[in-house]
């Protein structure tokens, strides 16, 4: 029972807790992602997002939970797992002494799904050389490798790491081409964590803001942005809130200037602000997804 | 299979090449020093079979550098370059990324053995010298391939736990020349009549226990390992 | 075409606009249709739901209208005109309405709030068709 519905998740994390010693990593996270979704996973560094996506791929186990892909459990069944799935790491650590295509070769073995053509496609479109040694590729062209590796075997499941940090302007293109390629294909399922917040807003369906191995918010992109709202209020003199509405993210008081982030903003909200508090002046305003991520853990570090 | 094979002699072939030097080297010098000795006239067969030995020897013995070598690279160099990672999220199971390192190793400990038996046993004996008999031959031999196995062993034990190579080859190079050596005196001294025949017996016994089990343990380390 | 991921609209409304201004300024005529949604999406770098979302939208605003199996196409000017107009309407009165409000003093606010009591005794008597 539980195995078919954990079929038609692409991606499972449940109740997961990964401990270093003495700090915990990743706090009892429960993440669930449906077959053909994007899913954007932000969060300030240290937040967890790359143990995360080691746990998703086997290499860390965890101390408590379950990791299940297309119904697999990961620890279980690694290799069953690992044929489905295509992992471009954040820093591909690809052996440096073959070339291209004796590393092609190499990997090719591995996968019983593997197409050459698609393989042929991609390394034609990225302008790989199959005679260069991995140690003389650029930065940007070991980023396009890995994306080849990942993609030619074509996986129902595809994690990136950061895959665009420290990649040049045109590089970074070059390589969000190559992912919406594969967003684009049916029931692929594509899981990225990354700190180019304009990337998430272009790719991605949902996201989920990772906080001291805590998810602070799991929800739609465009939902998400058209369903939060800053709000500038200029408070009466001597004056203090006595309301604050449901779903507040953040609030800043200074001066008589009271600033607030809401994630559920509704007319009725506006009305009822208004009306419980004692305000001269209110505006209400949008936040593009990097303002949300700041008032997000801005509010969650004033609560810990 | 053939492929992580293939992956694992190419990370590995300057010190195949290196294992190759050392094997063949004592044949190739002793070759030039009978005919050096002999010049301008052409050795005896008793000369060449007598340096023949004395070079399978050396050569078996310097093979065992080889051996601990490969043992402490083959886990150990992997996760100090980092493709460990790359290949742990490949589909290969760890059984199978380790079997390959084993057979890669002893496909060379393979090779050593052929080309020094093939030197005693068969060459050297076609040259007409006598051979010493089949128990002579093997007791001792019994006992260093017990060294071998321990050398092996304790190099494969410190390539899956330690983090450099080179830990793990002087690992096994310092049990199997000191602490292997001292736990057969113990365990003679504490176990057998003291007779001087023994001594052998209790290394070959240590030598292929110590060695097994040290095996044992480093591949138990990586495959329940999750970390690469 | 243009969007702005840095933006706080979402990526879909963009669309829409840069759609319907593109339409309005003559560069898509009536009955052409509109590029394939995995065209738009490769070219304009997003993800092709968000393209969809978009197309969606403009369907039920009535700007496009489908053909099936073929694609969408920009409806004629009438068609678009109809809704436009209707709206064009409305907001001339609207317009008025806040120039009253205006003239009488009360704030933004307020006569916002004079706006949506309106609308929802509207609403509870069943009268606009929501």
């Amino acid at each position: 029972m539980i195995a078919e519905a954990s079929a038609n998740l692409a991606i499972e994390l449940n109740g997961v807790t990964r401990r270093f010693g003495k700090a915990t990593a990743v706090d009892d996270l429960t993440l669930r992602i449906p077959q053909g979704h994007t899913f954007g996973l932000i969060g300030p560094n240290g937040a967890g997002k790359s143990t995360t996506i080691k746990l998703l791929m086997g290499i860390l186990r965890p101390q408590v939970g379950y990791v299940r892909i297309l119904g697999i459990d990961v620890f279980a069944e690694p290799s069953r797992m690992k044929k489905r799935v295509g992992y471009v790491p954040e820093v591909p650590q690809m052996y440096r002494w073959m070339r291209v295509g004796e590393l092609i070769g190499f990997c090719r073995a591995f996968y019983p799904t593997w197409n050459d053509d698609e393989c042929a496609r991609l390394l034609d479109l990225f302008a790989l050389d199959t005679g260069k040694k991995v140690r003389h590729l650029s930065k940007g062209m070991a980023a396009k490798l890995s994306l080849v590796l990942a993609l030619a075997h074509d996986p129902e499941v595809l994690i990136l790491d950061e895959p665009t940090s420290g990649l040049d302007p045109l590089v970074r293109e070059e390589f969000l081409d190559g992912v919406l390629g594969a967003v684009c294909k049916h029931q692929r399922t594509v899981l990225f964590s990354s700190h180019a917040l304009e990337d998430v807003h272009r790719l991605a369906d949902t996201v989920g803001l990772l906080y001291e191995g805590r998810l602070l918010l799991h929800r739609g992109v465009e939902e998400l942005l058209t369903s939060a709202r800053r709000i500038r209020a200029v408070l009466r003199d001597g004056c203090l809130p006595r309301y604050e509405p449901p779903g507040l993210v953040w609030q800043h008081i200074e001066r008589r200037e009271w600033m607030l982030t809401v994630s559920e903003f509704t007319p009725d909200l506006l009305q009822t602000l208004r009306k419980e508090n004692d305000l001269e002046h209110l505006e209400v305003m949008g936040l593009n997804l990097e303002e949300l991520f700041k008032d997000f853990v801005k509010g969650r570090k004033k609560t810990t | 299979m053939t492929t992580l094979l293939w992956k694992d002699y190419r990370l590995n072939r300057g010190l195949l090449l290196l294992g190759i030097v050392l094997l063949l080297g004592p044949y190739a010098a002793e070759c030039v020093l009978v005919l050096y000795g002999r010049w301008p006239s052409w050795p005896a067969a008793a000369d060449w079979s007598a340096r023949l030995l004395d070079a399978s020897f050396f050569s078996l013995v310097l093979s065992q550098l080889t051996l601990a070598v490969l043992a402490g690279n083959s886990i150990a160099a992997e996760r100090a370059e980092r493709s460990a990672e790359f290949l742990a999220c490949l589909p290969p199971s760890r059984l199978q990324i380790l079997a390959s390192k084993l057979l890669l190793v002893l496909l060379a400990a393979g090779a050593i053995w052929v080309v020094h038996l093939s030197i005693t046993d068969w060459v050297v004996p076609t040259m007409g010298t006598p051979v010493a008999s089949s128990w002579e031959q093997w007791g001792p031999r019994s006992t260093f391939v017990a060294g071998t196995v321990m050398l092996f062993g304790a190099s494969w034990l410190g390539s899956a736990v330690l983090n450099s190579p080179a830990s793990a080859t002087i690992l096994g190079i310092a049990v199997a020349l000191v602490g292997g050596p001292l736990l057969a005196q113990v365990v003679w001294a504490l176990f057998t009549s003291g007779a001087r025949e023994a001594l052998p017996f209790c290394g070959m016994i240590v030598g292929l226990s110590v060695g097994l089990l040290c095996f044992l343990s480093g591949s138990a380390c990586f495959l329940c390992r999750a970390e690469p | 075409m243009k969007i702005d991921p840095s933006s706080h609209v979402p990526i879909y409304l963009q669309i829409v606009g840069e759609i319907r201004a593109a339409i309005d300024a003559g560069v898509f005529r009536p009955g052409e249709m509109l590029p394939s949604l995995r065209v738009l999406a490769a070219d304009l770098r997003v993800n092709p739901n968000t393209v969809q979302r978009a197309y969606d939208e403009l369907e039920r605003e009535g700007i496009v209208l489908p053909r099936r199996g073929v694609g969408l196409f920009v409806a004629d000017r009438d068609t678009r005109s109809a809704r436009g107009e209707a709206e064009k309407t409305v907001l001339a009165a609207f317009q008025r309405g806040v120039q009253v409000g205006q003239d009488a003093g009360l704030p933004p606010e307020r006569i916002r709030a004079v706006f949506d009591q309106a609308l929802d005794q509207a609403l509870r008597k069943g009268r606009t068709r929501s």
